[in-house]
């Protein structure tokens, strides 16, 4: 039973998050996939084989639109036109809901195209807010927004991330994202109790989960999405099930991106928490190992579309 | 802005430059906005978002640019792909227009003794990329151009369809490039090419002078006879005969080839 107050037809099920090297297959096949997420900034402005693309998914699959490029926490004037655009696509894909991430990507006219972290302080979380709320207004939707990894933490926070989204969602009625594998990440880059974490978020908020790989290089983990789940965060979900409900749930794989039927197998994987009772597996490689890989892995968002040409 | 977020913004000024200037701040300044984790200082973890600028761009470049890298070298690709991001900062929400200025500041800064073919082989490289996503002519009736058509007739090119005309012959190397064959650097020779997307695909059409000269003419909005005339002009010793059947097959060329949409 549902412990928040979403429309059923918003428990879209187990999704995998659409990428370009997927395309061909996807049109030929038609797999049994339940919804599809894209990264919107993939498509807002594409006349071309990623928007052909895209309508003829939307048109047999509910499609979700997640941005990365919002900069809901910048200091920076909003970006109507990235909204108007954002906008558009969304009822012309019938896009199920919008999201983005609790960050800012640049400032200064300038972008990093990186999720950067806010300062947890008051003086955020009113920016934040007021912000939230003319995106809502303009948008004519509730926004979900997701917890980002982050690997540094501002001598000014005042508060826990958890207590910020918590703030944020109670007084915009902004929905929310839950990133399992962000949770984790970040717990382990800021030393606090992922558990503590799932326990005091607003439960009746939860849109939506994500679920992806990440890199462990020892000392801190990275958000690279370039792998399976591992074993923590399988734990972190069913926990975070148990406490929710449940939500609609997406993998994500960004890099080093397998067969397209690996990636809906990881994502079903997903399947099995779902009612809470099912004992703990094993799935990936046991507890993810600390990678012995130089650390120049990119953290996720990278987003370009590859070219087709002759 | 209110005064609150005045101090965010300065903040986030800071952190901006921490991360994208390629010297980092000095380590007090760090430790005073930045908290360590257990396992490492704060200008440790800041170094992720640092190195992570730079890698996520740089891979971008590369994906965009594979021809381009392939022709200079992985090393001096990265170097002037450093240089690039160092001068043109990204601004944009979206990643497809980090290198909108990237062929201008190739052709500022590279060495003397390139010549311009590694400029001209970037800027195809980078006309590939946006008739791949630029408006095409997938939904558009084809259009064929009347075997008996006035001079007076006005054709119109499918939209996205570019011509570019090259002294290196660039799309020779990318196309040898694509087939895995390792080409050398050419030596100057002029190349004119129409890119056209069909079926969503982009395709390189190579042309000579003439060809390029006409098209171009009907690109600028010349009426059929002007555009020919013009095409015709770079037709060295032309005969007029052989000449207009060669036109005719060119036409029934392109026009299979999709090249133009309906008349306006």
């Amino acid at each position: 039973m549902l412990k928040h107050n979403l429309h059923p037809s918003d428990h879209l099920g187990f999704g995998v998050g659409l990428r370009s090297v997927h395309f061909s297959h996807i049109l030929r096949h038609w797999p049994a996939v339940d919804w599809f997420e894209i990264i919107s900034e993939n498509f807002i402005d594409s006349a071309g084989r990623p928007r052909y693309v895209l309508e003829q998914i939307a048109e047999r699959y509910p499609v979700v639109m997640h941005g990365v490029s919002l900069s809901i926490g910048s200091t920076d004037p909003l970006d109507f036109d990235y909204l108007a655009k954002l906008k558009r696509l969304a009822r012309e894909v019938n896009a199920r809901w919008i999201s983005d991430h609790l960050c800012w990507t640049g400032v200064a006219g300038r972008t990093t195209h990186d999720l950067l972290p806010l300062p947890l302080t008051e003086e955020s979380l009113a920016h934040v807010i007021a912000r939230v709320r003319t995106v809502q207004d303009y948008l004519e939707r509730p926004l979900v927004l997701e917890n980002p990894s982050s690997y540094v933490t501002f001598a000014a926070d005042t508060m826990p991330e958890w207590e910020f989204l918590s703030r944020v969602a109670a007084q915009t009625n902004c929905r929310l994202l839950l990133d399992v594998n962000n949770v984790y990440v970040s717990s382990r880059n800021h030393d606090f109790d992922p558990h503590e974490y799932l326990r005091s978020i607003p439960h009746d908020r939860m849109q939506q989960f994500h679920l992806a790989g990440h890199t462990d290089l020892g000392t801190h983990c990275i958000d690279t999405h370039d792998g399976r789940v591992v074993d923590r965060v399988w734990d972190l979900y069913r926990e975070a099930v148990g406490l929710t409900g449940g939500a609609a749930t997406l993998l994500e794989w960004d890099a080093r991106i397998p067969t397209f039927d690996e990636v809906h197998e990881e994502a079903l994987k997903a399947k099995r928490f779902v009612g809470g009772t099912e004992p703990r597996e094993v799935f990936s490689t046991g507890y993810s190992a600390p990678s012995t890989r130089p650390p120049n892995h990119i953290p996720h968002p990278s987003h370009l579309v590859s070219v087709e040409a002759e | 802005m209110t005064a609150i977020a005045a101090e965010l913004a300065d903040l986030q000024r800071w952190l901006l430059a921490a991360i994208t200037e390629p010297i980092g701040p000095e380590t007090a300044a760090v430790e005073q906005r930045l908290l360590p984790s257990r396992e490492q200082s704060a200008a440790e973890r800041l170094a992720v978002y640092r190195s992570a600028y730079v890698a996520r761009l740089l891979e971008v470049l590369r994906e965009q640019f594979p021809c381009t890298r392939f022709a200079v070298g992985d090393e001096l690709f990265d170097q002037f792909a450093a240089g690039y991001l160092k001068a043109h900062p990204p601004n944009s929400y979206t990643l497809a227009r980090l290198a909108d200025k990237l062929v201008d500041h190739l052709e500022g800064t590279r060495p003397a003794d390139w010549g311009a073919f590694v400029v001209e082989l970037a800027r195809l490289e980078q006309t590939i990329d946006r008739v791949f996503d630029a408006a095409g002519p997938e939904n558009l009736p084809s259009y064929t151009v009347p075997e008996i058509a006035g001079d007076s007739l006005t054709l119109t090119l499918a939209p996205g369809l570019e011509l570019h005309a090259f002294s290196y012959p660039v799309s020779t190397f990318y196309t040898a490039w694509k087939s895995r064959l390792q080409p050398s650097w050419p030596q100057p020779q002029p190349q004119f090419v129409a890119l056209l997307r069909r079926d969503y695909i982009v395709r390189r059409h190579e042309l000579n002078r003439p060809q390029y000269e006409l098209l171009s003419g009907i690109s600028r909005g010349m009426p059929l006879g002007e555009a020919v005339a013009a095409g015709a002009a770079a037709v060295e010793n032309a005969d007029s005969e052989k000449l207009a059947a060669e036109f005719s097959d060119w036409f029934a060329t392109w026009a299979t080839s999709g090249f133009f949409a309906a008349p306006l």
